[in-house]
């Protein structure tokens, strides 16, 4: 058994690597191995955006992160600078920037930078898409 | 602590890859991991001296650079190839990085635990 | 050791071009999205010969292009699942992802 982490630095819609993101940790997590966590970085923050809504003939990549994420208890982590600068805001983000909306789901997480260094630091393995 | 080799390629201003590289290589070195960068292809461009990105519509980011020495990031490689391919003399640079040869870049690239590239 | 990932095309973007400068002996290349492009241009085949090529097979049938990439008979290319892309992930000293 390895420990791998994962960067997604591509969106839900508009690239296809946050896709080929979770197929690699879907197959990761079959094989035995563990995702230590699934860290979104640059454009792939939007992927924690829970008003996506694609046609009901098209998979929902938010939707299947998510059911990832509960199935097989990895933690999706959003870098925190990285969305707010895309506004993608958490409720408590929304709070502290006086901002009546947010959008990021609950079962991403709000983190700093550090949260990506830990992960190598703690991985045996880093892939990113 | 992991050796970490963060490597740029894009060019200034026309996209944010840089920048968000940039933090977190600093990021990086203040959780001490051993942190080396290298700047190759178009992003060698960031070594010029005389920039203001603001007028690009950009965070001066690169002014950060002259400070990579008081983050301990002792490793600053830019690609001569790179350099010779835009026409850059090494005088031209305004940041303290070392101009090396491919096979350099390999090595570096080699030796680390994790390279990322922006 | 090191297994290069490659996500674009050529034509759009150096990310080839620069692990090709960078490449050592003993290292691997994994082509997915439209980085497999690379197998359809005679220029890139050429500077593949010496390096070992892997694939995502879901890439290349998603595109259609099974059949046309069949032909290339001159290097060893390795068709992969993603499963093996985990797999090819440890057996490397580590993934760049261009």
């Amino acid at each position: 058994m390895n420990k791998f982490i994962v960067q997604v630095n591509g969106p839900a819609y508009g690239s296809t690597a946050s896709f080929r993101a979770l197929k690699f940790c879907q197959a990761a997590t079959s094989a035995g191995h563990q995702v230590i966590k699934v860290f979104f970085y640059q454009d792939g923050v939007q992927n924690s955006n829970s008003l996506h809504c694609p046609a009901s003939d098209e998979i929902n990549l938010h939707q299947l992160w998510v059911d990832f994420s509960q199935s097989q208890q990895v933690p999706l982590i959003n870098c925190v600078s990285a969305a707010l600068r895309r506004g993608v805001l958490s409720e408590q983000d929304a709070i502290e920037n006086s901002k009546s909306q947010w959008n990021s789901a609950s079962e991403f997480t709000m983190g700093g930078l550090g949260e990506l260094v830990s992960g190598i630091e703690h991985a045996d393995r880093l892939v990113c898409f | 602590m992991k050796k970490v080799c963060i490597v740029f390629r894009h060019s200034p201003y026309g996209t944010t890859h840089t920048r968000e590289g940039i933090d977190f290589a600093l990021l990086s070195a203040s959780f001490e991991q051993q942190v080396s960068l290298v700047f190759c292809d178009e992003a060698v461009l960031h070594l010029l001296p005389n920039q203001q990105a603001e007028l690009a519509g950009s965070k001066d980011y690169v002014a950060v650079f002259k400070a990579f020495d008081l983050y301990e990031i002792e490793t600053v490689l830019a690609c001569k190839a790179s350099l010779d391919a835009l026409g850059i003399d090494q005088n031209e640079l305004a940041i303290n990085a070392q101009i090396v040869e491919a096979a350099t870049i390999s090595a570096a690239l080699a030796d680390a635990d994790e390279v990322l590239v922006f | 050791m090191i297994l290069h990932h490659i996500q674009t095309s050529p034509s759009h973007d150096n990310a080839m071009r620069l692990c090709l400068r960078y490449i050592r002996s003993g290292d691997s290349i994994i082509l997915t999205a439209d980085a497999v492009n690379v197998l359809l241009y005679q220029e890139w085949l050429n500077l593949l010969t010496a390096v070992p090529v892997y694939v995502l097979k879901d890439e290349i049938e998603a595109r259609g292009l099974a059949g046309k990439l069949a032909d290339i008979s001159n290097m060893k290319i390795n068709v992969i699942d993603v499963d093996e892309f985990v797999n090819q992930t440890l057996h490397h000293s580590k993934v760049i992802t261009w």
